[in-house]
């Protein structure tokens, strides 16, 4: 099991937002969450990635086999965990190509390889702007300073797929791109899909299913998943919204 | 009758030599000595010495540099120096001007680069009217300290339509290992009509032990010229240094200078740019990135007398552990100023809990028709930075002094001599690691 999430409760600031939440990922996988707004998706994201504000209160969460919640969110990385960010941070001063190359040489240390020199990297992430259609210039901007919204995103992906980590959650990565920009947020995020890779999506939207195929889909609300089923399920949600998963539930409770 | 303090510096003045000086020297220094018998060191009841405790300073006696010679092969001070200005370098050691070390040649004709000693077998009679011309620290006890005590300095005059393509370089190198040495170097940098020029003005500590560096620099930028002035400060953290920058500015001309202040125990750099025409381009950018018990003061003021022109500051500050930064930033503009365009900029990032700042940028505007700004930030670095490195597998003391280098890498990115800016990115890093 890659990823394995067993009845995990977290809050922020005392508020209970993880509420008993069970999900495993097999490597190979992508599992697709949805679910209205404050359901605890993007909180899901963020706890697994190591997130200081988020406290884990019970529960479990093992990665390959290990306690990922006994690792600092740097140690994470290393061990091959991404996340996307919903809301990518700015960072004036620090250049795109340097960044990338510092946390890739980190995650080369950790796997006893030699460090990359700038020069090196340069060669290997110019190979990666093509999988995201960025102009180069964008790796000499600060870190997501005075990029736009589908930029920020697609440096997001430009940076998974430098990292290539075996586990990638995507937080609403698909939230606010037009569909050019979406087309090629989804065409990094299949060339990432392998077999021992798994991805975890979380979107509001069905739309990105459309070109980035689940395997497993899974409706989340107030804290936890409720159903579970496959890419179809993710049709009947966006013909019938998520109520008619709300009522069932509470008509089998 | 002066503190211990003031008289040390009278009687060190009056005891130095005069023999080769010309009479408008001897005038300057001994109306300066007169001035000193009514100074006192400033409390913090002064206003422009509210943050900032001399009393350290006060309380340390110095000898003249004479007593404290230093003597330093090429290679220990090779670090140092820079490639670019490998023909056009002074450099000093301990306050006296060292000929073995500096290298001066191939410089275009006319040009001037040499130290006031130097200019004595020359024609001392070139500096005459740039010395004292801007005389607003006429009441300030060290410049008066300087007026009465200074033998030495870098010389620095550019001829109109002169364009020096590499920079000059001016080397201070201190040590308190040889006896506590007060100096009072004079710089004069003139630049003529349409000339251009790069001038770098560094201090540099080595060892353990005080000194003192007692800085005057009278700095004149000709009609149309341009100057771009660097100042870096690392002296030992045993170290006091006290700057008053003297601009002058004229007609469609354009000063640009950083100052970056990481060294001394007690450190004072203060500007005051003096704008005598229109259309004039002035900045004054800073970088202090301070530790331990290190304190640091700047106070610059940008006086807009005549309408049409444009001042810029941008002053970043870096304090960490016990440190305490101070600035003051004054911005005026007087009644005939028109049309005068002024932004102002101080940011603070405070690394520890114990770290002080204090800042007031003051703007003091009689003339109606301005755009000016200004304004003051204090932070710490933002949590959800740190979480974006570390998500990318970035460790945290390492993505903290690459937040850091961050924020004063604005600041850096202004010094346009590559070694200069490159030697500077790597020793802010190298500072920031725990």
């Amino acid at each position: 099991m890659l990823l394995e999430i067993k009845d995990l409760k977290a809050s922020a600031e005392n508020t209970p937002i993880l509420k008993g939440l069970n999900l495993s990922v097999k490597p190979g996988e992508v599992h697709a969450i949805m679910g209205p707004n404050g359901s605890g998706k993007s909180t899901l994201a963020k706890v697994v990635a190591g997130h200081p504000a988020y406290e884990v209160t019970s529960g479990s969460v093992s990665y390959q086999g290990e306690d990922l919640l006994e690792l600092d969110t740097d140690e994470r990385a290393r061990a091959g965990v991404f996340l996307a960010f919903q809301y990518p941070v700015e960072i004036p001063g620090v250049s795109n190509a340097s960044f990338m190359r510092q946390a890739y040489n980190a995650r080369r240390e950790e796997e006893g390889l030699d460090e990359l020199d700038p020069l090196e990297f340069d060669d290997y992430v110019r190979e990666q702007l093509k999988i995201v259609e960025m102009d180069p210039a964008f790796l000499d901007r600060s870190v997501n300073v005075a990029f736009s919204g589908g930029e920020k995103k697609r440096n997001e992906i430009l940076q998974m797929a430098v990292l290539q980590p075996k586990l990638a959650l995507l937080d609403e990565t698909d939230s606010g791109l037009d569909i050019d920009a979406l087309r090629v947020v989804a065409g990094g995020i299949n060339s990432l899909r392998s077999e021992d890779k798994g991805i975890v999506l979380v979107t509001h939207y069905q739309r990105i299913l459309n070109y980035v195929e689940p395997d497993f889909v899974h409706v989340m609300t107030n804290g936890k998943i409720i159903k579970s089923g496959g890419k179809e399920l993710a049709l009947e949600l966006e013909d019938r919204g998520y109520d008619w998963i709300l009522e069932e539930k509470e008509g089998a409770a | 009758m002066s503190s211990t303090f003031v008289q040390q510096f009278i009687e060190q003045g009056g005891a130095r030599s005069t023999d080769r000086l010309p009479t408008w020297w001897k005038e300057f220094r001994s109306s300066a000595l007169k001035k000193l018998e009514t100074l006192e060191v400033p409390t913090r009841k002064d206003e422009e010495w509210k943050f900032l405790k001399l009393k350290t300073l006060a309380k340390t006696s110095f000898v003249a540099e004479s007593d404290a010679a230093l003597s330093l092969s090429r290679e220990e001070i090779a670090a140092r120096l820079l490639p670019e200005s490998s023909a056009s370098t002074l450099v000093f050691l301990n306050g006296r001007f060292s000929s073995e070390l500096s290298r001066v040649d191939e410089l275009p004709e006319d040009v001037v680069l040499t130290n006031w000693q130097g200019l004595l077998d020359q024609d001392p009679g070139l500096v005459r009217d740039y010395v004292g011309a801007n005389d607003f620290w006429k009441d300030d006890l060290f410049y008066n300290l300087n007026g009465a005590n200074f033998e030495d300095g870098a010389v620095v005059l550019i001829p109109r339509n002169t364009v020096l393509e590499k920079p000059l370089h001016i080397l201070y190198v201190g040590s308190g290992k040889e006896g506590s040495y007060a100096s009072h170097p004079r710089n004069i940098i003139v630049a003529g009509e349409n000339a251009e020029a790069t001038v770098v003005e560094e201090y540099d500590g080595r060892d353990s032990g005080a000194y003192f560096h007692n800085v005057v620099n009278e700095i004149s930028v000709g009609a149309n010229a341009t100057v771009k002035h660097f100042k870096v400060q690392r002296d030992s953290t045993d170290a006091f240094h006290i700057a008053r920058n003297l601009i002058t500015v004229s007609q469609d001309a354009c000063y640009d200078a950083t100052a970056i202040n990481l060294g001394a125990s007690v450190s004072r750099n203060d500007s005051y740019a003096r704008f005598e025409g229109q259309n004039i381009d002035c900045t004054l950018d800073g970088l202090v990135h301070i530790r331990g018990s290190q304190t640091s003061d700047t106070h610059t003021a940008l006086d807009h007398a005549q309408p049409n022109s444009r001042s810029f500051q941008l002053h970043k500050v870096i304090v960490d552990e016990g440190a305490h930064s101070i600035f003051n930033g004054k911005i005026l503009v007087r009644k005939d100023a028109q049309k005068t365009s002024s932004n102002q900029l101080n940011q603070n990032l405070l690394l520890s809990n114990k770290a002080h700042i204090d800042t007031k940028p003051q703007l003091e505007i009689l003339a109606d028709d301005v755009i000016c700004s200004h304004g003051a930030t204090v932070g710490q670095l933002s949590e959800d930075q740190f979480f974006y490195l570390m998500s990318r597998g970035i460790e945290r003391e390492h993505a903290r002094a690459l937040l850091t280098y961050a924020f004063a890498a604005e600041v850096l990115e202004t010094i346009t001599v590559d070694s200069l800016r490159n030697a500077l990115e790597a020793e802010v890093l190298a500072a920031t690691v725990g």
